[in-house]
C-alpha cells in the first residue's frame, strides 16, 4: 500500500512513466499529421478545428509539456527518493501533482484547437490555465525541494542540482513571461509591448529550451547512464563546472532568437556571444556522460537501452554544435524562418530528448513493475534502429531544403528583383517534405513498439514498491560497493 | 559610478565566482567528498528486485505486514 515509510514512493513514478508514452504517442501523432498537412493543406477536410496553425501549438505542447514533462517528472521523482535515501516528501503532493498536470494537458488538448491562445510560441495556454500550472508548479518544488531536505545522505547528488535547476527556472520563466491583463475568461493580453514583450518571449523561449529540455533531461543522464552502465560518472568534478557552467551562460543566449530585428544590436550581439560560450559547458556535460562508458564500450554492443542513452549523447553534441552556429548573425541571416532551424530543433528534441527519456523509461518501467527487464529486449533494439533511421531522415531532409530555401528567398537578379517567388521555394521543398514525413512516421512506429513492450511488461508484473534500505545513516558513505564491475572515477584520469 | 561600470564589475565579479567554482571542483580538499557523492546512485542497488511472482507477493506481504 502507498504511504508505508519503508519504501519509496513509485506510484507516481509508474503514473508518470506510463503518461510518458501515452502523450509521447499523442503528441508525436499530431507532429506527422502537421508534417502530412505541410504537404496535403486538404488533409483535414477544411476543418478550422484541426487546421494546421491549431495543431502545429498542439504538437510542440504535448510533446514539451506532456511527454517531456511526464518524462522529467517520473525520474525526478525515482532520482530525487532514491539518490536521498527517503520517501518523498508527501504522498499526496505527489498525486495532486500528477492529476493536475494530467487536467493541464487535458485543457491545453481542448483550448488549443477551438484557437483559443495568447500566441506566445512554447507559451500558448490562456491566463486560467497558466494560473494552474503555477500551482502545479509550486507544489512540485515544495515536494522535490522537501524530499532533499528530508534526505539521509550526506550529498546531494549532482543530477538533483540539475532537476532542481529545472524546477526553480522554470517557474520564474513561466511566472515572468505569461503576465498579462484579462479581457476575458479565455482572453488576455501580453503585460509588456513591442520588442520587450518580444524580448521577453525569447528570454523565455530559450530558457524553456536550457532548463526544460535541457538541464532536466541532464538530470536524467546523470542518473541513469551511470545506471545502465553499471560505473559513476565519468568525471563528478567535471559535472560541478558543468552545472555551473550551463547555469551562469544560458539565460543570456535568448536574443539570438531576434537577429536582424527592431532588437537593439548590441542585445543581439551579446546573445550570439553567449550562445557560442554555451559549447563549451554542453560539451563538457556530453563528454563526461559519454566517457562515463570508457572501459567498457562493449556494453554498447548488445545493450539497446545504453545505445539509447549514449546515442542522445551524440545528438546533444550534435545540436548543441549545431546551435550556436546558427546563432552567428550571418548564419542565422541565411538559416532564419526556414526549415533548417525546424531541422535543429528536431535533432535536440527527437535525437537528444526523446532518446534520453525512451531510454530512461525503458530502465525504470520493469523496476516499477517488479520485474528485471522489459517483456522484449529484441523490441528495445529495433525501436531504438527504426527511431535512429527516423531521426536522421527527418533532420538531412530538412538540413537541405532549409539551405535550399535560405539561398532561393536572397537569391536576387542583376536589377535587384527577387529571382524567385516565394511559392517556388515551398514548390521546391515538396520531396524533402515527403522524406521528412517518412523521418517523422518511422519515429512514431518506434512509439508504438513502445507501447506494445510497455503493455507487455506491465501485464506480466505488478505495481512494486522498493524499500528503502535500513542502517543508512547520513556521513557513513560509502556503505556497501555496488553491483558490477565499479572503477574508481579517480583512476579514469579526471 | 556610473552604470556602464557596474555593468562591467557585474561581470568581472560573476567570473570570479565562476573560476572560485572551478578551484573548488578541482581542489584535492574535496576529492573524497565528490567521489563519496559520484557513488550514491549506488548505495541501495536495485538487488531487492523480485525476479518471480512468488518473491513479489511475498515482498507485497511484508510490506501489508509491516503496515
Amino acid at each position: 500500500m502507498q504511504g508505508s515509510a519503508n519504501t519509496y514512493n513509485y506510484k507516481v513514478v509508474r503514473q508518470f512513466a506510463i503518461m510518458t508514452v501515452v502523450w509521447g504517442i499523442v503528441g508525436m501523432l499530431v507532429g506527422v499529421i502537421i508534417a502530412a498537412q505541410l504537404i496535403w493543406p486538404d488533409l483535414t477536410f477544411g476543418i478550422e478545428w484541426l487546421s494546421y496553425g491549431r495543431l502545429r501549438p498542439l504538437h510542440t505542447n504535448a510533446v514539451i509539456f506532456a511527454f517531456g514533462g511526464c518524462a522529467l517528472f517520473a525520474t525526478s521523482y525515482y532520482v530525487v527518493q532514491r539518490t536521498c535515501q527517503t520517501r518523498v516528501l508527501s504522498d499526496s503532493m505527489a498525486a495532486i501533482h500528477f492529476w493536475g498536470w494530467q487536467l493541464v494537458i487535458l485543457l491545453a488538448a481542448v483550448t488549443l484547437p477551438l484557437g483559443i491562445t495568447s500566441g506566445k510560441e512554447y507559451a500558448e495556454l490562456e491566463w486560467p490555465i497558466d494560473i494552474l500550472i503555477t500551482v502545479i508548479w509550486v507544489t512540485y518544488a515544495i515536494n522535490f525541494f522537501g524530499t532533499i531536505m528530508k534526505r539521509r545522505t550526506q550529498h546531494i547528488y549532482v543530477a538533483n542540482w540539475f532537476y532542481g535547476a529545472f524546477i526553480l527556472t522554470v517557474a520564474i520563466l513561466h511566472l515572468v513571461n505569461s503576465a498579462a491583463v484579462p479581457v476575458t475568461m479565455w482572453k488576455s493580453y501580453s503585460a509588456y509591448a513591442g520588442v520587450q514583450d518580444a524580448m521577453i518571449q525569447w528570454w523565455y523561449g530559450h530558457n524553456a529550451v536550457g532548463f526544460f529540455l535541457t538541464a532536466g533531461f541532464l538530470g536524467i543522464m546523470y542518473y541513469f547512464v551511470p545506471k545502465q552502465a553499471e560505473r559513476p560518472v565519468y568525471s563528478y568534478r567535471l559535472s560541478v563546472v558543468h552545472f555551473w557552467a550551463l547555469i551562469f551562460t544560458y539565460m543570456w543566449a535568448g536574443p539570438h532568437h531576434l537577429h536582424y530585428t527592431a532588437l537593439p544590436d548590441w542585445a543581439q550581439s551579446l546573445g550570439m556571444v553567449f550562445s557560442l560560450i554555451l559549447l563549451a559547458p554542453s560539451w563538457g556535460g556530453m563528454i563526461n556522460g559519454i566517457m562515463t562508458l570508457s572501459g567498457a564500450w562493449h556494453k554498447l554492443r548488445d545493450d539497446p537501452i545504453l545505445k539509447f542513452l549514449i546515442v542522445s549523447l551524440s545528438f546533444y553534441g550534435m545540436s548543441t554544435f549545431e546551435g550556436p552556429m546558427l546563432s552567428i548573425k550571418t548564419v542565422n541571416g541565411l538559416a532564419h524562418y526556414t526549415d533548417w532551424i525546424i531541422g535543429h530543433v528536431h535533432s535536440g528534441a527527437l535525437g537528444w530528448v526523446a532518446f534520453i527519456s525512451i531510454g530512461s523509461m525503458y530502465y525504470l518501467i520493469p523496476r516499477l513493475f517488479g520485474q528485471k527487464e522489459m517483456y522484449s529486449v529484441k523490441l528495445i533494439s529495433l525501436h531504438f534502429w527504426v527511431a535512429t533511421l527516423g531521426v536522421v531522415l527527418y533532420i538531412a531532409a530538412l538540413w537541405i531544403s532549409g539551405v535550399m530555401q535560405g539561398l532561393m528567398w536572397r537569391a536576387v537578379n542583376s536589377d535587384g528583383t527577387l529571382t524567385y517567388a516565394f511559392v517556388e521555394s515551398v514548390k521546391a521543398s515538396y520531396p524533402y517534405w515527403m522524406i521528412r514525413l517518412l523521418g517523422g512516421t518511422l519515429f512514431f512506429s518506434g512509439m508504438l513498439i513502445m507501447a506494445y513492450n510497455v503493455f507487455k511488461t506491465v501485464a506480466a508484473g505488478k505495481a512494486y514498491d522498493a524499500p528503502i534500505p535500513e542502517g543508512m545513516s547520513p556521513g557513513s558513505l560509502p556503505m556497501r560497493p555496488a553491483v558490477g564491475p565499479m572503477v574508481n572515477p579517480a583512476a579514469q584520469g579526471d | 559610478m556610473d552604470l556602464t561600470s557596474l555593468r562591467s564589475v557585474v561581470t568581472l565579479l560573476s567570473f570570479l565566482v565562476f573560476a572560485g567554482i572551478v578551484y573548488w571542483a578541482w581542489s584535492s580538499k574535496n576529492k573524497v567528498r565528490f567521489e563519496e557523492a559520484a557513488n550514491l546512485p549506488f548505495l541501495d542497488d536495485d538487488t531487492e528486485l523480485p525476479v518471480s511472482s512468488a518473491t513479489l507477493d511475498n515482498a507485497n506481504n511484508l510490506k501489508k505486514a509491516s503496515k
